[in-house]
């Protein structure tokens, strides 16, 4: 940063993923927040009021919208105003154990798998490996994902009100849970402090299949010991398609030098800067650097599983040409805990399906 | 007139002496007494206010009077569940605790190794208690070594942290296993410290095993029984960690508590007033129960 523009010294702080936002909310608590916050798009709505709408700051730093994926720059936008500048795009994917699909004799998933493909395809490979082959979760994204993927289910209004009593998203948790009580196809997370279930499962080798961001495409086929394959999630007759979050930079409002942080911003998320990021395996959100990305993925994961970057890409290609910015609520971070809570009785068969979401939904503030 | 003349050299260095007293008394108080108010008083009194008010993360704070207590009452307020299950915690932890410690301090005080086992079954305590509790809910999980245990058995090990029914006895094992060293250890130091004197003269009177256990033993164990008790309850009125590593509160409310309440309204909500009102009762409730015990312990406590 200092090297492009001499009158800009960046200090870099970072905090693990899992405590971010409390941090966040702590600092602006105690207006020692940053002059640059980084913002997941999910958390966007919670956070705008601390932070500045960035479209005349951005023009005047050299900001120009048409070089960046129309989907990535919109995740980051409430109301039309863009509160911050993404470095990357991330949609919702399904990956597979190809070893598991070869043995149980099951052809592998594809971009156009239908819901009762993913189902006959999990029972089977759950009678033959004598465990369940789905691994479920109730992190938001990869649990709503499969829900909008099912029946175009929704849990939160276009107006930012969490909706999860209505009838869409009660027959889609139906499914969703009975994967685990009724067809006996799915691990369930062992407690309400399991957040991240079904991906670490997966790449633990215990699940054949589990649904995860397109930010691991890299690490989940380079660290799990078996072949890895990816598919966009399978649809139901009604399926949505696929929600897509990212994250990027934006300015904190009590930032006494905002000009000078959107010159910041621009070279932080300069192409050059996207490149780079996309050689380390982040979807970037700059469309110039996509090929960066995916000769990166080659690279990494071609060695041990053939052809995954070439799929990789037609999956996500085919993700994004169906994938909606998964919308929160202000208090989300409360809603997620209490999803956590209930959903797992819902998947442990101690409560129904919809007694658990009327469970969420009334005790959301 | 001689003898006025003479002491009131003696009444100034009296004096001399007492404000150089008073000095030395400040001196080696100020320390305590400034760590005192800025870490407790401070913060406890700006609790209180907290609590008087709406007090978001960021955003107006608007002064709120005791709507911040009445919202505890609320139908989708956490802190029902959370104060009950504290109680509960509390209820199954001091008993249980307290009984398996002595219980084993006897044991231990009688073998040849217990220099050993003092050492052993205090090394949980100073393990950090998020380390074991993740441990342990591994041991938990539906592939972990507990139910791979229970399987060799022929029995069907219950998913122990998902279901609401085993969830909260899960927690309480961990935080037995967990806190035992602590007492354990000061009971061991109380019986090495029975005088010998007291206990040969019971057994010259003919006193057995057990009264002696009961009447003499016990009894003179008291003040590390009391200190021990009064320490486990406040102990256990703040369990905190180890539910909200091994279960986030969950499934439903079956192992919130009150502290976890407290964070999560304040980290997980950004509502700083309205954890800040939790806090204020939980306060007042270990304030009573520990003036309780400390009133109570006149008619059970004997210090020789």
């Amino acid at each position: 940063m200092h090297k492009q523009d001499a009158d800009i010294t960046v200090k870099l702080t970072q905090t693990p993923f899992a405590d971010y936002f409390t941090k966040l909310q702590s600092q602006l608590a105690a207006g020692t927040t940053a002059c640059i916050v980084s913002m997941q798009s999910l958390r966007l709505p919670a956070f705008k009021d601390a932070l500045e709408p960035l479209g005349p700051l951005m023009k005047k730093a050299g900001f120009d919208e048409s070089q960046w994926n129309p989907g990535a720059l919109k995740a980051l936008q409430v109301d039309g105003q863009q509160y911050a500048i993404p470095y990357g795009l991330s949609t919702m994917l399904l990956y597979y154990n190809k070893d598991a699909f070869a043995k149980a004799g099951v052809p592998a998933p594809t971009n156009d798998w239908t819901t009762s493909d993913f189902e006959s395809a999990a029972a089977k490979i759950t009678a033959v490996d004598g465990k369940p082959a789905f691994g479920q979760s109730f992190s938001d994204l990869h649990m709503f994902s499969m829900l909008f993927a099912y029946n175009g289910a929704r849990p939160v209004t276009d107006a930012a009100k969490l909706d999860l009593t209505n009838s869409p998203m009660e027959q889609a948790f139906t499914w969703y849970s009975g994967l685990a009580t009724k067809e006996k196809v799915s691990s369930i997370p062992a407690s309400s402090s399991d957040v991240p279930w079904g991906e670490q499962q997966f790449v633990a080798g215990n699940v054949a299949m589990a649904v995860d961001g397109d930010w691991n495409i890299s690490s989940d086929a380079t660290q799990a010991a078996f072949p890895v394959g990816v598919v966009a999630l399978p649809q139901g007759p009604n399926g949505g398609g696929t929600y897509s979050a990212n994250s990027g930079f934006g300015i904190a409002k009590s930032c006494q030098n905002k000009e000078a942080a959107a010159k910041a911003i621009a070279i932080i998320t300069s192409e050059s800067a996207q490149v780079e990021q996309a050689k380390a395996g982040t979807h970037p959100a700059r469309l110039a650097a996509d090929d960066a990305f995916f000769q990166a993925l080659a690279t990494a994961t071609d060695k041990k599983s053939p052809g995954y970057a070439a799929q990789a890409k037609a999956a996500m290609e085919a993700a994004s040409a169906k994938s909606v910015p998964f919308i929160s609520t202000s208090s989300w971070d409360q809603t997620t805990k209490l999803i956590a809570r209930e959903f797992i009785l819902a998947y442990s068969g101690s409560e129904s399906a919809d007694t658990a979401l009327q469970n969420v939904q009334q005790s959301s503030k | 007139m001689t003898a006025l003349a003479e002491r009131a050299p003696v009444r100034t260095r009296d004096r001399r002496r007492r404000r150089n007293d008073t000095r030395a008394a400040l001196a080696f108080l100020t320390p305590s007494a400034a760590g005192l108010t800025v870490f407790i008083l401070f913060p406890s009194v700006l609790a209180i206010a907290t609590s008087l008010f709406h007090w978001p993360t960021y955003g107006d704070i608007t002064f709120a009077g005791l709507d911040n207590y009445a919202e505890l009452f609320s139908a989708r307020s956490d802190f029902g569940p959370a104060l009950l299950n504290t109680v509960v915690f509390t209820l199954l932890i001091v008993p249980i605790n307290l009984v398996l410690t002595v219980g084993v301090a006897f044991w231990v005080a009688s073998s040849r190794f217990r220099q050993l086992y003092r050492v052993l079954f205090f090394i949980p305590v100073v393990t950090p208690s998020v380390a074991t509790a993740i441990i342990w809910k591994l041991l938990y999980q539906p592939d972990g070594v507990l139910s791979w245990v229970a399987g060799m058995f022929g029995a069907t090990p219950p998913n122990f942290l998902a279901s609401p029914s085993s969830a909260l006895l899960s927690v309480v094992v961990v935080i037995l296993w967990n806190g035992f060293g602590y007492n354990m250890l000061i009971f061991s130091a109380a019986i090495d410290q029975l005088p010998e004197d007291v206990l040969a003269a019971a057994s010259l009177d003919g006193a057995g095993r057990w009264r002696t256990m009961f009447q003499m033993k016990l009894p003179l164990m008291t003040p590390a029984i009391f200190f021990a008790t009064t320490v486990t309850l406040i102990q256990s009125f703040q369990i905190f960690n180890e539910p909200y590593v091994m279960t986030a509160g969950g499934p439903g409310t079956s192992t919130i508590t009150v502290v976890m309440n407290v964070y999560q309204t304040a980290f997980q909500s950004g509502q700083l007033g309205e954890a800040a009102a939790p806090a204020i009762v939980l306060f007042v409730l270990i304030l009573v129960v520990t003036l309780v015990q400390w009133t109570g312990q006149k008619k059970w406590v004997q210090y020789e």
